[in-house]
Parts: structure tokens; C-alpha cells; sequence
């Protein structure tokens, strides 16, 4: 895991949601190829950190940077940063009533493709494509016909966030408590989809509450984030030590 | 009465008698003269008293049809269309189809080969007769403006029997196209459905091809439901968009019947669409649904009122506004449930999307309730497209524009499934997606 390409530069980032600076001078590199777990407890900036890096409207970065290959991640629009390989696994994927998966899917890849100059893919194609990740993901072809996370139970919206995950094939996947409201068959189900992306040319980042995650896609590093910073960085014993001691005993240690 | 009011209504008055006046050598044809005998100066009569509606009566307070009573109208002369129009237009291609040229049958245009056994279809100036004495009198008794108008200058229009007992298998369709030239069609429709029998019915309102159209389509449908039958009846307004359209949709509905009623309102520089339901018997059921599509200059009309008069009868009514621009949508709305009409299931919602600064909405939801044992439900939203689904269609690389189209669309798309017919289906969706790509309604 050492001398790949630097994917994510984030240098002394603070950045406020509306009004409120949530992170305060947070310093991360990402290599290609590497998975990172960031840990913290509630209200620590994980979250922020994700909708940061996606580009959310009202998510403001007020200082420091944060280079994605290169370029300057503050000037890019949200499509801009998912065109450029960058994929945010939303903790609550938002309902999209009247637009169906199948549909909105197509349009999604299609748009990256053509962004970066790619052919677009005709129905056939995209079928063919999306035939194997279905079984990965234990889902049902009538999947597709159902508007967009529209009456999905918890486990739906997580299967089908790691569906898009593996459609899209993003350079830089940022995957925010996508093991929250999973049982553990669901668990496992996700994490066949995320350990089948992972490879030399692509990163991840875990965001999470909780270690059982880090036991089905092992990371590479581990993170605590707390009060907007990150105050420890480790490999993953890091984790298993948090699950021990708790983050409040891994404060009094910092 | 203040001088304005009183100012307004003599205008409105002023209008009816030079609309009258303009058509004073006019006479229906012989056939339908006859029929109507007495009632056509009647309605004229009738027409000239009441003036046409005024934003000063309560049904019409949103909706300023000045515009309408303003212009030179001319009874409708003979138009060449071509066939291209009417397949062009049709939401069900291998519908029996009856095709009506600023309010008269044309034969050539139409399709009736295929008419399914048990079906009567004609144009009213030929199946008048089948109606009896009872209920002509009901039909053309009025009090309101517009359908003494229709009586008045009565153009034609269609008769449709379905008898007891029958499953019509194959879509009926009616297209009306509007040429142009000032015409004025004032076009009465009259449908029967019988014990136990379903028919899906389909009316096209749209013009011959020049967008700067000038006509008014004025229709009054009247539907008679028997016990037991289902009508799914969807209208597609997709009228010239300096035409004007006007329509009153009366319908009594039998024991057990279920009445379902579709808009899709894409045309006109005015419509407004009048859905008058009456539920008289147990298991009455009416449904009633649509979408506007409103965009610069237009002002689109969806006004309901529902009678709740005998025990446990239902309704359900949802309509969708997209208002894009400087247009405006209205939606009026109401039930009214008599005190024997218990057990009444009723819910009623309008939501509206505004996709621009000047774009307007007005929503009047009503219950008037009677009954103490009811469920009742009303509502009406107005807003902007959603930010977290905008945002979420973006972070997978969707430009903007394309998000806020996919999420109008969806916005819309969501209720065509309202529709049974598959083609119906498709064919509003690529009319909604056109709506949304042909300019920049979004933004």
C-alpha cells in the first residue's frame, strides 16, 4: 500500500453547515487503491465530511483545501465531482417519486459516460451490464421498474446505493454509515458489493459507527474523527481497540 | 353592489348579447332544431340574462374568461384537416374513433369499423332520438352561462349507449380538432354506461397543426353510470395555445358503479374543465385525476364538485400542477356530503410545482359536511422541486437541468399510472417529456 497516485488531498479543511462550522482543520491524503475507515461518535463532522467532499448545496467549505486529482474540489458542481469519479453512498438516499430505478440509473451512467466522452449505453447494453450486479446484490430485475428508493425498506435503499456503487464504478467511493438499519444478512449482501469494487485503482471511504463493518471490507486505515479533526489514525486494530474502549477512553489516551 | 362589480357584470352581460347577437342568423342543423325546438331561444335567452361568468361569481373567482368573451366568434364553416392531425393526436391508436372538425362528424376521419357489439355510437344530430322526453329535459335545463351557451349555438356532438351486461373490449376515442378562423363549437356529448358494463373512453381535444390557432371548444358531457358499471374516461386538452376550451363533465353514478376521470391539460390559453359528480347510491365511487402542464400565458381551470347523497359512497381526487413561466393554475374543489350519506369516504389533494418566479397557483379545497359519520380528507401544497432529491440526482453526475426535468417528469409521471391503457400511458409521457425539453420551463 505505499507510492500509488494520491487520489484526495484535504489540508487544514473547516467547513460550516448554514451557519455552524462543523469541521475544524481536518488533514486527510488518500492513495489509490486504499480503504479508509473514518470513526467518530454522533455530531463529530463524518457526515459533513461526505456531503462536503459531494459537493451539497449549503455544505460551505470557509478554509483550507481539498484537491481531488489534481484539481481543486471547491470549484467543481456536484455532477462535475461524480462525472470526475467521485461517489457518495448517501446515509439516507432521498425518495424520488414518479422516477424509476431502471430509468434514472441509465441516465445517471449515461451522463458520466458522455462527460467523459465515453459512447452512451443503449438498453441492450445497459441490461447486460446490470444483469450480474443484480445477483451480486441479491436483487430482483422488478427492482428496477420501482420508482427510485420510493417505500424501500432500510435494506432496499442500502442494496440499491451499493447497485449504483457497482454500476457506476467510481474512482473515489465515499460510503457515509452505509451499514446503518442493516441486519446482517443485508450486511454481508452490501459488503459482497463493496469488497467487488475494490481494487488497485479505486479508494474507498468507510464511514462508520461501528467496527462489525470493518470485519467484512477490512481497511487499510483507520480514522477517529471527533469534534471536526481527526485525532488518531491507525491501521485497523485502530477499530477493534475503539470497540474495546469506546471513543471516550481513546480521548483521555490522545 | 359596488360601481365596479355592477360594472363588470354589465360588460360580462354586454359580451353574452354581442356573442348573441353575432350569432343571430345561426341555426343548429335541422335535425338538432328539431330536437331542441322551444329550449334553443330558451338558452339564448338564458345565455343573454346571466352573461358570461364573471370573476365576480364564486365557481369562476380565480379565472378571468374576459379574454375568451371578448373575441369575434363565428359559427364554424368547413375545414379540411389532414388524417396526419388525427393519428398525430390520438392517445389510443387502434381506438374505435369518431373524429369531429370544429364540432361537426367527420366520416372519413373516423373509425368505427371495429365498433365491439353492444356499443351504440353516433353523432348527436342522428341519435338524438334515442334519448327520451325525461331526460332531454334534465340534460337542458341549466342555470349555468356556459352550458345555456351550448344549447344555445349547439354545433353537435356524440351519443354513446353501452348496453347491461357488456365489456367493451376495444378503447373508444373521440378527437376534436379545432381549425381556427374564430370558430366557436359548442359541442354536447351524452354517454350511458349499463348495469355491469366497462368501456375505457378517450377524448382528444386538440387543433389542426397551427399553434396560433384562434377558436373555443364550449363541450358539456353528460354520463349516466348504471349499477355496477365502470367508465374510465381520460381527456386529453391539448388545444391550440391561443385557443380556448371550456368543458362541463356531469355524471351520476349507480349502486356499485365506479366512475374514473382523467385531465391531462397541455393546451389553451384558457381551459377550465368542471367535473360534477353526483354518488346517489351505495358503492358509488368516483375517481378523478390529472396533471396541468401550465406554462407562458396559459391559465388552466380543474374544478370539482362531488355530491355525497346516499350512504357509503367514496372519492378519491388527486391533481398535479407543473406551472412554468407567467402561467397560472387553479384548482377548485369540493365535496359536499348530505346528511344521509354516511360512511362517505372521501379524500382530496392538489399539489403544485412552480418552476418559476411569475408562475402562479391557486388551490381551494372545500368539505361541506352534513353527515357525522364520515372520513373526509382535503389538501393542496405548492412548492419548489425537492433540494435533497435534486441534489441526490446530481451527485450521480446528472446536470443540473436534466435533474429538475427527470424530477418534474417524475413529478407527473407518477400519476399517469393512474391510466390503465398502456399507449395512453406512453403517449402523455413522451407529451410530458416533450413539454419539458421543447424550451427551458425549467430553471
Amino acid at each position: 500500500m505505499t507510492q500509488n497516485k494520491t487520489i484526495l488531498t484535504i489540508k487544514n479543511l473547516h467547513a460550516s453547515v448554514g451557519d455552524k462550522e462543523i469541521l475544524k482543520g481536518l488533514n486527510l491524503t488518500i492513495n489509490q487503491g486504499e480503504v479508509h475507515a473514518i470513526m467518530g461518535p454522533n455530531g463529530s463532522g463524518k457526515s459533513t465530511l461526505a456531503n462536503v467532499l459531494a459537493g451539497k448545496p449549503n455544505y460551505t467549505m470557509t478554509k483550507g483545501s481539498v484537491t481531488y486529482l489534481g484539481k481543486d474540489l471547491s470549484k467543481l458542481e456536484p455532477e462535475e465531482r461524480a462525472q470526475a469519479g467521485i461517489f457518495l453512498g448517501f446515509q439516507y438516499p432521498v425518495e424520488i417519486p414518479g422516477v424509476n430505478s431502471m430509468y434514472f440509473l441509465r441516465a445517471a451512467l449515461n451522463a458520466q459516460r458522455k462527460a467523459r466522452g465515453e459512447e452512451e449505453l443503449d438498453g441492450m447494453d445497459f441490461m447486460e451490464l446490470i444483469e450480474d450486479k443484480l445477483e451480486l446484490l441479491d436483487m430482483d430485475m422488478s427492482f428496477l421498474k420501482r420508482a427510485v428508493n420510493v417505500g424501500f425498506s432500510g435494506g432496499e435503499k442500502k442494496r440499491h446505493e451499493t447497485l449504483q456503487l457497482c454500476m457506476l464504478n467510481p474512482l473515489l467511493a465515499i460510503l457515509d454509515e452505509t451499514d446503518s438499519g442493516l441486519d446482517i444478512d443485508a450486511l454481508q449482501i452490501v459488503s459482497r458489493g463493496v469488497n467487488a469494487i475494490r481494487g488497485t485503482d479505486r479508494s474507498i471511504v468507510l464511514i462508520t459507527h461501528y467496527q462489525r463493518l470493518l470485519d467484512y471490507i477490512e481497511p487499510d486505515f483507520v480514522h477517529v474523527l471527533k469534534d471536526g479533526k481527526i485525532i488518531k489514525s491507525g491501521d485497523k486494530t485502530l477499530a477493534l481497540e475503539l470497540e474495546k474502549q469506546g471513543y471516550a477512553g481513546l480521548t483521555s489516551a490522545a | 353592489m359596488s360601481n365596479k362589480r355592477q360594472a363588470e357584470l354589465t360588460a360580462a352581460k354586454e359580451m353574452a348579447q354581442a356573442y348573441a347577437d353575432s350569432f343571430a342568423g345561426y341555426a343548429p342543423l335541422p335535425a338538432l332544431s328539431a330536437w331542441l325546438g322551444k329550449q334553443t331561444a330558451q338558452a339564448k335567452d338564458t345565455f343573454v340574462k346571466l352573461g358570461f361568468p364573471t370573476t365576480r361569481t364564486e365557481e369562476w373567482c380565480f379565472t378571468n374568461i374576459a379574454p375568451l368573451a371578448r373575441q369575434a366568434f363565428h359559427a364554424p364553416q368547413k375545414q379540411a384537416v389532414n388524417g396526419a392531425v388525427i393519428s398525430e393526436a390520438k392517445l389510443v391508436k387502434d381506438a374505435v374513433t369518431l373524429v369531429f372538425i370544429d364540432g361537426r362528424l367527420n366520416y372519413d376521419l373516423s373509425e368505427i369499423t371495429n365498433l365491439p357489439n353492444g356499443v351504440t355510437i353516433a353523432p348527436l344530430s342522428q341519435g338524438a332520438g334515442l334519448l327520451d322526453d325525461a331526460k332531454k329535459a334534465k340534460i337542458l335545463n341549466t342555470t349555468a352561462s356556459l352550458e345555456a351557451a351550448n344549447t344555445a349555438f349547439l354545433t353537435d356532438g356524440y351519443i354513446l349507449i353501452v348496453a347491461d351486461g357488456v365489456t367493451v373490449k376495444t378503447p373508444i376515442e373521440l378527437v376534436f380538432v379545432g381549425t381556427g378562423n374564430q370558430s366557436a363549437s359548442h359541442i354536447r356529448n351524452f354517454i350511458s354506461v349499463g348495469k355491469n358494463s366497462k368501456l375505457e373512453l378517450f377524448e382528444t381535444w386538440t387543433s389542426s397543426n397551427n399553434p396560433d390557432n384562434i377558436y373555443w371548444h364550449n363541450s358539456v358531457c353528460d354520463i349516466i353510470l348504471a349499477d355496477g358499471s365502470k367508465l374510465a374516461f381520460t381527456r386529453q386538452q391539448s388545444e391550440a395555445l391561443q385557443a380556448f376550451h371550456t368543458a362541463t363533465v356531469k355524471t351520476t353514478v349507480g349502486k356499485d358503479a365506479t366512475f374514473t376521470g382523467f385531465i391531462a391539460n397541455l393546451g389553451s390559453k384558457i381551459a377550465r374543465t368542471e367535473w360534477q359528480t353526483t354518488l346517489n347510491n351505495s358503492g358509488s365511487r368516483v375517481e378523478l385525476y390529472g396533471f396541468s402542464l401550465v406554462g407562458k400565458g396559459q391559465h388552466h381551470n380543474v374544478t370539482t364538485h362531488t355530491n355525497h347523497t346516499a350512504p357509503n359512497t367514496s372519492a378519491d381526487q388527486l391533481f398535479r400542477n407543473v406551472v412554468a413561466d407567467s402561467g397560472h393554475g387553479v384548482f377548485m374543489g369540493k365535496y359536499h356530503v348530505l346528511p344521509v350519506a354516511q360512511q362517505t369516504d372521501a379524500a382530496m389533494l392538489n399539489q403544485n410545482l412552480l418552476l418559476g418566479k411569475k408562475a402562479k397557483a391557486d388551490s381551494k379545497p372545500e368539505l361541506e359536511i352534513y353527515a357525522d359519520d364520515v372520513k373526509c380528507s382535503h389538501g393542496a401544497t405548492c412548492g419548489s422541486l425537492d433540494e435533497g432529491a435534486l441534489f441526490y440526482l446530481r451527485s450521480r453526475g446528472i446536470d443540473e437541468m436534466a435533474a429538475k426535468a427527470m424530477l418534474t417528469e417524475g413529478f407527473i409521471d407518477d400519476l399517469i399510472l393512474k391510466i390503465d391503457n398502456a399507449q395512453a400511458k406512453e403517449l402523455l409521457h413522451s407529451r410530458i417529456h416533450r413539454w419539458l425539453q421543447t424550451t427551458k420551463r425549467v430553471g
